[in-house]
């Protein structure tokens, strides 16, 4: 039997204008429903339609300063977006604004949403994780339990027990989603003492089920962490170790294949607009931008979504791609 | 998952212990009921609103019929389909509602009685036939709200009537028999009854008799059975609830019910108000009482027929009570504020989750090296085990089918949609 090969092609380009340096696109997302991708850049909001390939819209926030991720509800309806003016917004895309949450002390850098839609989690630079009540508008609790930016959260829609954050003081901290406790650290002793001292977290992200975390350090390491039983199962290396080391936030993602008897597929991007795929299940890698054409031309890949059969991939220079990811079963030729 | 990561102790207790909110909610409770995952509590209140509360909020999110439609009368008994997306009411207002939650502005749709409404439980939510008890009436209804204009079955034994075996208090429909539903009645009698529905018709139903017997001499007020449908428990007016062992062949040919158990308040003499059971097999039940001078729960292990803990904690007299499974959270609405007390387990934070390399212990112990706590490990052999950790297989993908509480975790509650209008009219209001 043959395993079928895997394959990444673009299936087309958004358009976004960069004019000054506060203009930097940040992160684009996939709507939950995947009719719609929303980018931030500076404190705008671009909406793209996915299947009319075609800018729909350009949406203004309240922010005095640049998004530095976004995040739609899972109904579909709303995007909120955490900014570096230590501020949260959240916004109807028919009704317009609807909450500013105000609280955190320092830049805003990462959200997500709770599966329900009604708890909103957002981490700062102010090293805490703060908890809103999404209908209310209000601050319900505060988790400080990093010694640095908190760089990264996320939550399994699926199962929203649990919370995942990263931080730069190296750790990976597991909470109670709803009394904020920490369950779980998730390090390596030694990775924390290595030479070079801590290594900052960059980005983390559930498998489906919740059982599995995916994480990038700024070594530029991707590993996937048994949440429970609190070790590594999976390392991915890409390039060599000078070259995949990051200085930015550079995204990472799992891809599902529609046919579920095929492995989950990690995607990660890196700084000089590397982006690699690997097979989840055995780390066989199964694409790499080297040798193909490079979109990015050389920029950091800073933001990776995928959805269904889509990756989204947007660098730091203002290019974002859409791809088209597929299983081609190929018959061996007999020699 | 979260509780996979916590202390197992703490998990597994099997019942709340301590009181950890109060709803204050405005409107005087008079009913209430979590829904089946516990994410939401839904309270029936004495001006016939019907209001519910987000679990993780702590907060109302949406009132049932605020356009219109709602009870002008308190509502006495409400109850979630298994799925969550419904609502079934039963008022003073002589009314019977189902509520879409898609849509909780309006009623869904609503029957009109003779009479008050004593209690309404779900028959089988997915064609929405439920069943009522109202006041002086000797027989129970099923309404079928599968039509635009909703069908009310009489359920009537002839024999029964003929009997005069007094008022259908109350109702409820065994789990593991969909089609069998048990009575209490005003003068003490115990039956189960069968409901057939005729595979040609789907709107002619027989009814018949199963069981029937006279267990006490005055009032049943609340009859309520385990989630396994094995057990059974029987509140009356005679100051005893009195617990029963129930058995029915497939066939439903054969069924025995044994008395097992009676609980009594033996100094105070006091009446139960309610009664409810804990999940599975239901080794745990827990009553309120009647009176303004008793302000707990009381929880008895069902095997042995012992009291087990008394939950405090509260500032009046309580009444209706519900146990979620979920969150293994009790609530119990208070007689005179009607405010929301709710007992929960509470797992106290582990700190040592903060420093994996760390180990929380009880008291001091003398420490001992271990054999092998400090051997040379060769760094070969520590690879050789990282690697191995990497070819173990993983799955993603697949979630988990029960939680370690041995709750069902395929089965999920409807989420209610988020009332935006309400965000822009408070803010218009500002």
């Amino acid at each position: 039997m043959t395993m079928p090969e895997f394959e990444l092609t673009v299936r087309g380009s958004i358009p976004l204008r960069i004019t000054h340096s506060e203009d930097v696109p940040t992160s684009a997302k996939f709507s939950p429903n995947g009719e719609k991708i929303a980018i931030c850049q500076g404190t705008t909001i671009i909406l793209y339609d996915v299947q009319l390939r075609v800018t729909e819209s350009i949406l203004q926030t309240s922010h005095t300063k640049p998004i530095s991720e976004l995040c739609w509800s899972p109904d579909n309806q709303c995007i909120a977006t955490a900014s570096d003016d230590f501020t949260l917004e959240i916004r109807h895309l028919t009704y317009g604004p609807l909450h500013r949450l105000v609280g955190h002390t320092a830049p805003v850098v990462s959200l997500c949403y709770n599966g329900k839609g009604n708890l909103l989690y957002s981490s700062s630079m102010d090293e805490s994780i703060k908890v809103w009540d999404v209908l209310n508008g209000i601050l319900m609790k505060t988790i400080s339990a990093h010694s640095e930016s908190v760089v990264s959260v996320d939550i399994c829609p699926e199962d929203s027990t649990v919370l995942s954050s990263g931080s730069f003081d190296g750790l990976i901290r597991l909470f109670d989603s709803s009394s904020g406790h920490c369950l779980k650290t998730l390090t390596y002793d030694k990775d924390w003492k290595s030479e070079n001292g801590v290594v900052p977290i960059s980005q983390v992200r559930f498998s489906k089920n919740g059982k599995y975390l995916l994480v990038k350090s700024f070594d530029g390491v991707v590993k996937i962490w048994d949440c429970i039983g609190g070790y590594v199962v999976r390392t991915f290396l890409a390039l060599s170790e000078e070259t995949r080391a990051l200085k930015h936030s550079c995204g990472i993602d799992f891809l599902y294949p529609s046919d579920e008897t095929l492995a989950p597929i990690v995607v990660s991007g890196y700084e000089h607009g590397e982006l690699f795929c690997w097979n989840s299940e055995n780390k066989k890698l199964l694409y790499s931008s080297m040798g193909n054409d490079n979109c990015h031309s050389g920029s950091p890949i800073i933001s990776i979504h995928c959805r269904d059969n889509l990756v989204c991939t947007l660098s730091l220079n203002g290019e974002c791609y859409v791809w088209g990811a597929r299983f081609v079963t190929t018959v061996p030729t007999s020699t | 998952m979260n509780l996979l990561l916590q202390d197992p102790f703490s998990v597994l207790k099997e019942y709340p212990e301590k009181l950890t909110f109060t709803l204050e909610n405005p409107l005087r409770t008079e009913c209430l009921e979590f829904s089946t995952c516990g994410n939401y509590l839904a309270l029936g209140c004495s001006n016939g609103d019907v209001v519910i509360y987000d679990m993780d909020t702590l907060r109302p999110i949406t009132v049932l019929g605020s356009e219109s439609g709602a009870h002008v009368r308190s509502v006495q008994s409400l109850s979630w389909s298994p799925d969550g997306r419904y609502i079934i009411t039963g008022s003073r207002d002589w009314c019977v509602k189902l509520w879409d939650l898609n849509k909780p502005e309006r009623p869904y749709r609503e029957t009109l009685f003779e009479g008050p409404i004593w209690n309404c439980k779900w028959l089988d939510a997915e064609n929405l036939r439920c069943v009522a008890t109202v006041s002086e009436e000797d027989h129970v209804f099923m309404i079928d709200f599968n039509h635009e204009t909703p069908i009310i079955h009489q359920i009537r034994i002839e024999e029964d009537i003929e009997s005069n075996k007094g008022h259908v208090l109350t109702c409820c429909v065994n789990p593991n028999f969909p089609d069998v539903i048990i009575t209490g009645t005003s003068k003490g009698w115990l039956s189960l009854l069968k409901i057939d529905n005729h595979q040609m018709d789907n709107n002619a139903f027989t009814f018949s008799s199963l069981y029937s017997t006279k267990i006490v001499n005055s009032n049943i007020k609340d009859i309520i059975i385990s989630q396994n449908g094995d057990r059974l428990a029987v509140n009356s007016s005679d100051r005893t609830i009195r617990q029963y062992a129930v058995q029915m062949s497939e066939d439903l040919k054969f069924v025995t019910v044994d008395l097992e158990h009676r609980y009594q308040d033996v100094i105070n003499k006091l009446q139960w108000n309610c009664i409810f059971f804990s999940n599975g097999s239901a080794e745990y039940l827990v009553a309120s009482t009647h009176g303004s001078s008793t302000r707990e729960l009381y929880l008895w292990e069902t095997g042995s027929g012992t009291l087990v803990r008394v939950l405090e904690g509260a500032e009046e007299e309580l009444m209706d009570i519900n146990w979620n499974f979920y969150n293994m959270c009790i609530a119990s609405n208070g007689f005179e504020s009607g405010y929301v007390y709710i007992w929960s387990i509470v797992i106290p934070p582990k700190w040592s989750a903060l420093a994996p390399d760390f180990e929380e212990i009880e008291e001091n112990i003398e420490y001992q090296e271990k054999e092998d706590e400090f051997d040379q490990v060769g760094e070969l052999e520590q690879q050789h085990e990282l690697i191995q950790a990497e070819e173990v297989p993983i799955d993603l993908t697949t979630k988990e089918r029960y939680d370690v509480r041995g709750n069902d975790l395929l089965r999920q509650d409807f989420v209610i949609p988020m009332d935006y209008q309400r965000i822009l009219l408070m803010h218009s209001k500002k």
